[in-house]
């Protein structure tokens, strides 16, 4: 079948139907939520633009969105504006036309305008040619990237007015400014696309970037207004500004017209029947239907009914495997039907990927299953329905996938199919949670010292420093990067006078525009090629010391050598082909305290956010069989030294008295008769709850990962004295997330108090759904849910 | 002008001395000449002293880290050291004055003690082991001046800490992409450093043979550039992944090396017109003056030098301006010739051209500039000579003298960032020394042209080959 006829099968539109027809339908449908249509605001563009931008545009567009006309308004007045409107809501249109109206008053006017990935940078070029020819303006935009051949690039930096890149290229090239010198010194205008993906590390070289970049504009006397577009996002005035260092003008009110869409919330069936009492990770994980089979049975029931599908999932080996699925489940339908679909990921070929947009575009695919990689702005049309597999992370992410089917007025369907972890637990039990609250707030934290200190490095090989790069650089924040580098080496020179670069060529090339440390580990495999980005210290330890496995692309890989003791540290990997996964012991440590806030909440309970040493040691390693969760091979140690992270954390304090408050509630038997283990088990398996839990659930208010967290519990800690609890940023130097969980404690404690209490786990070690972790060092020894809830409430009453 | 007492120190480490081919540990020896042989780095690597021993002569091994290190004072070439392997030795440093150091010349301590410790989290960095070191060196006990080398102290490192001048000698000189590293340690307090590449030793220092070509010649028995130029063609060719076309290449490459002389390998003709050969000396590898434009008007032997020099570092831009002027008004279309000047010279030009004088951007866009090493070598019209393609490597080779001190482009560019930092009649370099040594650099340019010019075609069913990596990059100014 295909969708050449271009009438698809409506009926199946909405989740009752969804409901009625799926085959042997076990209950899965959890919630449904239906959005309402809305129709558009519009202003005439002649009340905006000049009559001969205003004239053309309408022709070949139509009228301008009331968003684009606010955004447009503001950067007349010299503005730079932050456009925060729901996917496909026109937003290129804002710098598109700002482009256009600079052109006419100055032909000689260039712009450029980033983009978060090479592909969206293609699509984008095409689009924006031929937007300009039809409005009837000579302005030529060009892509300048990676992928740009090296005898084209001269001509584009001479003769485009438009040029298109990324920030890793912007990074490298800011060390040939002068070959830029007249696009730079005639740049009026800075656009950046969906300028909420930069947070976190990356967002952070961003930010540094930004700041380097308009240093080196202002060289040549520019000072251009920029624009940032964003998927709404909770803080878009802070987070631009932040990136930016400017100030800015937030539109946010969404003049776009939208069709009637239902969101179905789908829960993969699990069989409880094969749990028994002491059920752990892997056993939960087993008896659940693989989300990921199950969203392909959905794909494949809905384009069999005529709808166009795009299948997100969390990673490249489930978008290939989604693809699979969904074609046998295809031919094991009632109908059986012959099923047109493609896997979408970054690891595929560009030809591929082209193909695939096309066919998608064009009708001749019933669906795509698709890593986040088609959840930005590439143009493929529009889509009937959309399934999403496993929460995104961010509600954020969330909509835009979810926006991605029913562009415009036509009505859609969204799926979306939970995993049986923590967070998609949480969001079946509380759907309000992603369709009524405020979208998470972005994080750039501009304090961690090692990204900073290499973009100071940078921006003196691109201009000596002086006494006023202070207002670029923090201050007298300088002043300290100044003199660690000179005295490494790296520069020389005074700031009165000037600094300058003298270490090895281009130290642009060194940054790793995702990384945080300097240290990183190239990755060499002996049997293959394997193309990975180098792996941050602190994770190579943990993930890929001698003998761990690791998944890559989707491939299996061991690590045969793990070697540091070299100016270029390396793991030497093999593909590998096992039915097995690695699973790693750690003991953690937490030192050197040193508070800079605190909250006394009364009754012996103290909030605390700082810095301090957390020591890690992976000691021991274990492999386990991934279908029965058993080990395969005695403990072995991994041969690595403790290593140690200065970072921010913030911890709690509770009063000693908890622990006998908590036994005396919790436990079955006499105090007096209980063991060190029994405590340990019950008290000790509260904190840790409560740690992992609210770890866990952090990423519901901040756009970020887990895995950038990491937490430690322990009934009576050395420098507190009493029992406590810590959550770190995993990252040397800090990310901004553990101030910001101390900021928003009270939400997040109360959520992870919900979701504990509500979870439908049976016994009290819990379940992946509300505080086991996989990613637990101490392989989730010991969890207990009630004392965990007993703990969380006796905090939230002091807050 | 007559060069002080130099002793030279090669600097590798035991990585390097223990995994290195035999043909190549010898061209390193061979290349570098050196009286000490510092082994850096930390590790003990006892096979890396016992390897060496059995390769050298005379030289003198100091490896802190292995097994029983060497200790005390020497006079190597002239010059005074003291190996000190550790704090003790440090100690006795007052009992050698007047005895086996003379306190009125400057004497070199290497050592493994002092090590970078950078902390990017709390933005400092520190010299780990200065506090040891400075307890047991009582300055106030000496009266001589002292140079501390450590081997644990990356290369071109240099800084003074509280009183105590600290030299790097290469912590990672020859391992992975790091260029193996000499110092030239000289009786008047200076050290200057040279550095090459370790593929342009062995083997992979000829033409169009990387790691993999270079075991498969090993394997069939040919080992050095000599073996090369003797085997038979057709035993070349059948090397696998090598066709006779490589084969030619690969013997033209080890010929020029072995016989001294520029190979042809191509018709691809020079270009006509009275070529002008300039070097620039700047302030490091990213540049931001251009202070000195060496110009050469004619032969290599008899040409006109003429310098473009700017003394105050205020003026930025003004040799620049002065050359451009110079050259637009009476060489205006003369080829321009500079040696790797694509990667470098041409390039910084141009950057600076753009930053202080852009009038004369156009004129320089529409200049005819030749770079004959782009030419030889990453074109394959031509095998040079020497060990390595260095400008002064491949001049020498061909038989060229240089008149001036042995500088290097390094030691230049620091003299004149230390002049741009405090100018005082101490730091004010020596600027006909400079001059000198940017004038040896043209004439040696316009020997290379020259023989370039002079090279006929040696017989080749090849085509004048399109482009292909070079086995050089610029690692540091004194490659060039």
């Amino acid at each position: 079948m295909s969708h050449e006829s271009n009438t698809p099968e409506h009926t199946l539109l909405s989740a009752d139907e969804l409901e009625r027809t799926f085959p042997e339908y076990q209950d899965q449908l959890d919630h449904v939520e239906r959005v309402s249509a809305k129709s558009g605001s519009y202003v005439d563009p002649n009340e905006v633009l000049r009559p001969g931008l205003a004239e053309p545009f309408r022709e070949t567009v139509g009228d301008l969105y009331t968003h684009q006309a606010r955004a447009l308004d503001q950067l007349g007045d010299d503005e730079n504006v932050c456009v925060a409107t729901s996917t496909s809501s026109g937003k290129t249109y804002v710098y598109a036309l700002q482009v256009a109206r600079n052109h006419l008053r100055n032909p000689d006017s260039t712009a450029l305008l980033v983009y978060p990935t090479k592909a969206l940078s293609r699509d984008q070029e095409q689009e924006l040619n031929d937007f300009f020819e039809s409005l009837g303006l000579d302005i030529t935009v060009r892509v300048y990237d990676g992928d740009t051949p090296g005898n084209r690039r001269k001509h584009i930096r001479e003769s485009a007015d438009v040029i298109i890149t990324n920030f890793v290229g912007s990074n490298v090239y800011l060390a040939h400014h002068p070959r830029w010198h007249s696009f730079l010194e005639n740049c009026d205008l800075l656009a950046i696309d969906e300028s909420h993906t930069y947070t976190g590390v990356h967002g952070m070289h961003v930010a540094w970037t930004i700041r380097r970049l308009r240093r080196v504009l202002q060289q040549y006397e520019a000072d251009p207004q920029i624009v940032c577009t964003s998927a709404t996002i909770g803080n878009p005035k802070g987070h631009s500004e932040r990136l930016t260092g400017k100030s800015f003008t937030v539109v946010e009110e969404d003049g776009s017209p939208q069709g009637e869409r239902d969101i179905a919330f789908w829960n993969p069936p699990v069989d409880e029947d094969v749990l028994d009492e002491d059920y752990d990770f892997e056993d939960f994980r087993a008896a659940q239907t693989n989300p990921v089979r199950e969203a392909g049975t959905l794909l494949a029931h809905l384009g069999i009914n005529g709808l166009q599908t795009l299948l997100f999932t969390r990673s490249r080996k489930n978008a290939e495997l989604g693809a699979k699925y969904a074609g046998s489940a295809a031919s094991e339908h009632p109908k059986s039907e012959r099923l047109r679909v493609e896997p979408y990921h970054a690891g595929l070929g560009k030809e591929t990927r082209r193909g695939t947009e096309y066919n998608l575009k064009s009708g001749h695919l019933d669906g795509v299953t698709s890593t986040n990689a088609l959840e930005l702005g590439i143009d493929i049309g529009s889509v009937d329905a959309t399934i999403v597999t496993g929460y995104p992370g961010t509600r954020q992410s969330f909509w835009q996938q979810v926006g991605r089917s029913g562009r415009e007025e036509a009505d859609a369907l969204s799926v979306f199919v939970a995993r049986s972890d923590a967070i998609d637990q949480f969001i079946l039990d509380n759907p309000a949670y992603v369709l009524r609250e405020a979208v998470e707030e972005a994080v750039i934290n501009l304090e961690n010292n090692p990204v900073y200190a290499q973009h100071v490095l940078c921006a003196a090989q691109e201009h000596p420093l002086k006494e006023t790069d202070r207002e670029w650089f923090d201050g007298d924040r300088l002043d300290r990067a100044v003199e660690m580098w000179s005295d490494a080496g790296k520069l020389a020179g005074d700031l009165s006078r000037s600094v300058r670069y003298t270490g090895s060529p281009r130290p642009q090339s060194d940054i790793s525009m995702y990384a945080s440390s300097g240290t990183q580990f190239h990755v060499r495999c002996t049997n293959g090629d394997i193309d990975m980005e180098p792996i941050e210290r602190e994770r190579a330890y943990r993930d890929h010391h001698e003998g761990a496995l690791f998944l890559h692309d989707g491939v299996q890989y061991e690590v045969a050598e793990f070697n540091e003791d070299v100016p270029q540290p390396y793991i030497t990997v093999q593909e590998v082909r096992t039915n097995e996964y690695t699973n790693t012991i750690s003991e953690k440590s937490v030192r050197s305290l040193d508070p800079e806030a605190t909250r006394n909440l009364g009754n012996g309970y103290k909030l605390t956010w700082g810095t301090g040493t957390v020591e890690i040691h992976h000691m021991h390693f274990q492999r386990k069989s991934i279908s029965s969760g058993k080990p395969t091979t005695p403990m072995q140690p991994t041969g690595l030294s403790p290593i140690e992270i200065d970072t921010d954390l913030m911890w709690v304090e509770t009063p000693p008295e908890l622990r006998e408050t908590v036994l005396r509630e919790l436990a079955d038997e006499d105090l007096a008769t209980l063991t060190d283990g029994d405590v340990m088990e019950i008290f000790g398996g509260g904190l840790h709850g409560a740690e992992h839990g609210m770890i866990k659930l952090t990423p519901l208010e901040l756009r970020m990962d887990k895995s950038d967290l990491g937490g430690l519990s322990t009934p009576i800690h050395e420098e507190t004295g009493v029992p406590t609890w810590f959550i770190h940023d995993a990252i040397e130097g800090g990310l901004g997330f553990s101030k910001r969980i101390y900021d928003q404690f009270e939400t997040i404690a109360c959520r992870t108090r919900e979701r504990v209490a509500h979870c439908d786990c049976k016994g009290t070690n819990g379940c992946p759904a509300c505080i086991m972790d996989s990613q637990c060092g101490n392989q989730n020894q010991y969890l207990h849910t009630e004392a965990t809830v007993f703990v969380l409430d006796r905090l939230i009453e002091q807050l | 002008m007559s060069s002080p007492a130099t002793a030279r120190i090669a600097c590798a480490t035991p990585q390097f001395v223990q995994e290195a081919e035999p043909a190549v540990l010898t061209d390193w020896l061979t290349y570098f000449d050196s009286d000490v042989i510092a082994v850096t780095g930390n590790s003990p690597a006892p096979r890396a002293t016992s390897r060496l021993r059995s390769k050298i002569r005379n030289e003198q091994i100091f490896h802190p880290a292995g097994f029983d290190p060497l200790e005390g004072p020497y006079v190597i070439s002239d010059v005074q050291f003291v190996f000190a392997p550790t704090v003790e030795s440090l100690r006795k440093i007052p009992d050698y004055e007047g005895d086996e150091l003379d306190s009125s010349n400057p004497t070199f301590v290497l050592s493994g003690l002092l090590e970078l410790e950078i902390d990017t989290t709390a933005l400092s960095t520190s010299l780990a082991g200065r506090e040891e070191y400075v307890a047991a060196f009582k300055s106030e006990s000496v009266e001589g001046e002292y140079i501390h080398v450590s081997t644990r102290l990356p290369l071109d490192y240099r800084r003074e800490w509280e009183g105590l001048t600290v030299i790097g000698a290469g912590v990672d000189a020859g391992q992975g992409d790091t260029p193996l590293a000499s110092l030239d340690c000289r009786d008047d307090g200076t050290i200057q450093t040279r550095s090459m590449n370790r593929s342009q030793l062995g083997l992979r220092g000829v033409d169009q043979v990387g790691t993999k070509r270079a075991k498969n010649l090993r394997d069939a028995g040919i080992t050095s550039r000599k073996d090369i130029v003797d085997a038979n063609l057709g035993t070349l060719s059948e090397l696998p992944g090598v066709g006779r076309n490589t084969a030619e290449r690969i013997q033209q490459s080890a010929e020029a090396t072995v016989h001294d002389e520029v190979v042809r390998k191509s018709d691809a003709q020079l270009p006509t017109g009275d070529p002008v050969y300039i070097d620039i000396e700047t302030d490091g590898l990213d540049p931001t003056v251009t202070w000195l434009i060496g110009v050469l008007d004619g032969t290599a032997a008899e040409g006109h030098y003429k310098a473009f020099i700017q003394k105050d570092p205020d003026e930025s831009g003004r040799t620049i301006e002065n050359f451009m002027a110079w050259y637009t008004e009476t060489a205006n279309n003369r080829p321009l010739v500079a040696y790797n000047g694509f990667r470098f010279d041409f390039e910084v030009i141009h950057d600076h051209i753009i930053q202080y004088c852009p009038q004369y951007e156009d004129a320089w866009t529409s200049t005819y500039r030749f770079d004959p090493y782009q030419w030889a070598v990453e074109e394959g019209n031509a095998a040079l000579p020497g060990r390595t393609n260095k400008l002064e490597d491949v001049a020498s080779a061909l038989g060229y003298e240089r008149a001036a001190t042995e500088l290097t482009g390094a030691a230049v560019a620091r003299a004149y960032q230390q002049w741009m930092v405090d100018q005082s009649t101490s730091t004010e370099p020596d600027w006909e020394q400079f001059k000198s040594y940017c004038e040896d650099d043209v004439r040696g340019l316009a020997t290379i042209y020259e023989a370039l010019q002079e090279s006929g075609r040696i017989s080749s069913s090849g085509e004048s080959s399109p482009h292909h990596p070079s086995t050089t990059t610029q690692g540091s100014l004194s490659d060039w």
